[in-house]
């Protein structure tokens, strides 16, 4: 009896000391004394990047298989966005598109070339410059069907054989919202006598087009690779053969490399790949902070020149089209660790990407935050891990819905943007 | 029935221990599972003021009261008139109130262990060893901020900050009995411990981290001694009546160790030691006691005591906050000044020395009052004080030497003024003293 009582009392008062804690701390007591609690607020320091020289670096403008979304660029602009340039830029895009096999059984095995009617159907779904200008352009057949679209840069071209025909495409065929028009470019019956064969066939045999701007264009239009089809029919029958690859070629024609009059910004260009190139290293303010501070969350930021979207001073037939996401890219240092390691997606061996927030606003660009604390909680260690930074422009039909599609290459574009020098940096909240 | 004895003995011992051991892994981090006041954030903690059960039902005091039922641990002399093998466990659960001069409150609960006693007679009543094992000061401050993060447009941020840990003593040592009036005593106490600073930060987004927890941890150890005087006077004012006078003074010691600060590893952040180790050192200073006791008769005995501690002496090479922040202690040396404390209480055991009354004579009832400055000035100009009313019973069980105690305290400690805050707190103890005339033939009379 004794011992079960003295046990009793034991277990009592193993419950009274094992008693989860039940307290409700509020915010009492945080400021008692000379060094109150509340003295120990995270704090946010901004550290401006310093710009580098850059390279430009062509974007892949290429997709090889089913990218509904992706789109291949034909024309030429010139723009001085809005006067802030020191000269005018002048860009010119050709596109290509591989054509493969028809996407059901071929009707016209046993059908005479001379019925065959063939057109090129596009659906225009980007344009930049004038939109009451015609648009030049011919049609080249490409050399050969075994080329590589997808891995290819917009610096790049390939071989042509011969020019099928050109075309002029009326703004009228092109004022209609993007997606809603679909420009049909007929192909002359010398094209068809020549490949009817591969017209006639089931399988793939058709090289492709490379679709060139000819004359003095004021537009680029971007037409939409998943709805592009070489359309052949007869009285009776259609054949419908889908685009399989696309690329498009990018390149300035400019006499001297336009740059922006403030020289606060600096102009980066899509397709072309002008971007933006930065680092800390160099920063005294960011070398202070090394060892001597911990950081727990880090932002990369950048702001960019809004005005050249929405500028008054912009001729009302004049589109522009805006950047919709930014990409930031980093070179690791060597022997450093991967990009897994440090929370971020993989590029190449050498690359890594950060992933950003994901928006629409033209005017900001800013890392995940969740992304882009190893990074620097490591360098403000001592332990740098990566070399250089690169801001370029992403230009995306949708929001991402994940980190994951922040990181991945945009679309093909000519889109230019401001960014303001003095707005990039990297927020660290000092704990 | 000698072999009786002692299987009933080891099983006991079994009882007592089975909690210790289960609670003991839990002690090398956090000797309180739960939060307290906010004021045991500065200086090296909340110091602790276990003696006994008996002792801590008075006031605190009691550094003069002999008893065959407890084993007092501030006052080594008063082991040396040992008749049982004994062994001590005991611990509280305490609720602390703190109130701002704005009306603002926290209410913050702990379970805290006291002490693990150990002591046994070599002579007995003669010569007597004494160990123990129970906390020295106690770190479990908690509170909370949040706000807007400075800079971030609409980001905000909530901060968490946590004591934990403390130091503890491991004390042993011998009580000797010179004659019947003087009593002498020693011992050796280890203090050692580490007191942790742990602060979680979390963001309101759920782009970054989730959570940042930082803790600042300091390890110290170092040895002192406690040396102790009993004086036992009969018949003073009447023929029945004693006086006892009881002392002891704990020497002054430095404890050494290491500081380190480390980040926990966290989604998006790895582990990461930010600053230190770093090897300093702190003074802990001497530790005066003196209590009187009267017994009138053998039902009542009234205690008074004083304790007296010259912490404005205090210093710490760990002062200097450098990248930690904050330093140790926190607000600088200027933040420590004198403790002192006053105690009285009486108990009140009907049946006197009658073990064969009934069961409530046999109890003891005890009730005392004791007032403290507090060592720490967390503003470096505030004095804080203490009052608290104290009580218990202790209830005798079929074993003649084991008695279970209940205790129960309430008081109030600090000031809502000069911006600190008061807290009001409720405590209930439980100990189980166990005794038995263990290793020791009994006779066949």
């Amino acid at each position: 009896m004794l011992y079960s009582r003295l046990t009793g009392a034991l277990l009592c008062g193993a419950v009274l000391l094992s008693l989860a804690a039940c307290s409700d701390p509020g915010g009492v007591g945080a400021n008692v004394g000379r060094e109150p609690l509340s003295g120990e607020n995270p704090s946010e320091t901004t550290v401006m990047a310093v710009p580098t020289s850059d390279t430009t670096e062509a974007s892949l403008t290429g997709l090889d298989g089913q990218g509904q979304s992706w789109r291949f660029l034909v024309g030429n602009v010139s723009d001085n966005l809005d006067g802030r340039l020191t000269n005018n830029l002048e860009i010119e895009a050709d596109g290509y598109v591989d054509i493969g096999g028809p996407s059901a059984s071929n009707p016209f095995s046993n059908t005479s070339a001379s019925e065959l009617s063939a057109s090129l159907r596009l659906v225009p779904t980007y344009r930049h410059g004038d939109t009451t200008a015609t648009l030049d352009m011919e049609l080249c057949d490409l050399q050969s069907s075994g080329v590589d679209m997808g891995r290819t840069r917009a610096d790049e071209s390939f071989a042509t054989s011969n020019r099928i025909q050109s075309y002029s495409i009326s703004p009228a065929d092109l004022s209609a919202p993007l997606d809603q028009d679909t420009v049909t470019l007929d192909l002359p019956q010398s094209w068809i006598d020549n490949n009817a064969s591969a017209l006639k066939s089931d399988d793939d045999n058709l090289n492709g087009f490379k679709l060139a701007p000819t004359g003095s264009n004021t537009v680029i239009v971007g037409f939409q690779h998943g709805s592009a089809t070489l359309r052949v029919t007869t009285n009776s029958d259609t054949a419908d053969f889908g685009v399989q690859q696309s690329f498009t070629h990018i390149g300035e024609t400019s006499g001297s490399t336009p740059t922006v009059s403030s020289p606060n910004q600096r102009l980066l260009l899509d397709g072309v790949g002008r971007g933006l190139a930065f680092n800390w290293t160099k920063s005294d303010k960011f070398a202070a902070l090394t060892d001597s501070v911990v950081v727990s969350r880090a932002q990369i930021r950048a702001s960019f020149d809004t005005g050249i979207y929405e500028s008054n001073n912009t001729p009302s037939d004049f589109v522009r089209p805006s950047a919709s996401d930014y990409r930031i890219l980093a070179t690791r240092r060597s022997g450093g660790p991967s990009c897994s390691t440090l929370d971020l997606s993989k590029l190449n061996d050498d690359t890594c990407v950060f992933p950003m927030e994901a928006s629409e606003d033209p005017g900001d660009a800013q890392s995940d935050r969740g992304s882009t604390i190893d990074t620097f909680d490591r360098w403000l260690s001592g332990e740098r891990p990566l070399d250089a930074f690169r801001l370029g422009i992403a230009d995306r039909d949708q929001i991402p819905s994940g980190l994951d599609g922040t990181t991945r290459r945009g679309l093909p574009s000519t889109i230019p943007a401001v960014v303001k020098l003095d707005s990039v940096n990297v927020a660290l909240t000092e704990l | 029935m000698a072999s009786i004895t002692f299987a009933r003995a080891r099983f006991a011992l079994g009882i007592a221990l089975l909690p210790a051991l289960l609670l003991l892994p839990g002690l090398a981090h956090a000797q309180s599972n739960g939060d307290g006041s906010i004021y045991s954030r500065f200086g090296l903690g909340s110091l602790q003021n276990f003696s006994s059960p008996q002792s801590q039902a008075v006031g605190g005091g009691a550094y003069a009261v002999r008893s065959l039922n407890y084993n007092p641990t501030v006052n080594p002399a008063l082991w040396s008139d040992q008749v049982y093998t004994r062994l001590s466990l005991g611990g509280s659960y305490e609720t602390v109130r703190a109130t701002t001069d704005q009306g603002n409150t926290s209410q913050l609960v702990a379970g805290t262990i006291e002490a693990l006693q150990f002591s046994f007679p070599l002579y007995k009543r003669k010569l007597g060893v004494g160990l123990s094992f129970q906390p020295f000061t106690q770190h479990n401050y908690r509170s909370r901020q949040g706000g807007p993060l400075p800079g971030a447009n609409g980001s905000s941020f909530d901060q968490s900050f946590r004591g934990g840990g403390g130091l503890y003593s491991a004390r042993g040592g011998l009580g000797y009995r010179i004659n019947e009036i003087l009593r002498i005593g020693a011992s050796v106490d280890v203090l050692f411990g580490i007191l942790e600073r742990k602060r979680n930060t979390t963001f309101e987004e759920d782009d970054g981290p989730q959570e940042i927890r930082v803790s600042d941890k300091t390890r110290l150890a170092g040895v002192s001694g406690t040396l102790g005087a009993h004086l036992a006077l009969a018949g003073v004012l009447t023929s029945d009546d004693a006086l006892s006078i009881g002392g002891a003074v704990s020497l002054p010691t430095t404890l050494n160790g290491e500081r380190v600060l480390i980040r926990s590893e966290q989604r998006g952040v790895s582990s990461d030691t930010l600053s230190g180790p770093i090897d300093g050192d702190v003074s802990i200073p001497w530790r005066g006691r003196l209590g009187v006791a009267y017994q009138p008769d053998g039902r009542w005995t009234i205690t008074v005591d004083g304790l007296y501690e010259p912490w404005s002496a205090f210093s710490s090479s760990f002062s200097s906050p450098s990248a930690f922040g904050q330093g140790i202690p926190t607000g600088g040396e200027e933040t420590l000044t004198d403790r002192w404390r006053v105690s009285t209480g009486t108990e009140l055991v009907p049946a006197g020395d009658d073990q064969f009354t009934g069961y409530f004579q046999r109890v003891a009832y005890r009730l005392g009052a004791y007032t403290e400055r507090l060592y720490v000035q967390p503003d470096g100009t505030t004095n804080l004080q203490t009052y608290a009313v104290t009580g218990g019973l202790s209830l005798p069980t079929a074993l003649s030497g084991t008695r279970i105690d209940l205790n129960v305290r309430a008081g109030t400690r600090g000031t809502t003024a000069d911006a600190l805050v008061r807290d009001r707190f409720y405590g209930v103890s439980l100990h189980v003293n166990f005794g038995e005339e263990w290793f020791q033939e009994r006779k066949l009379r």
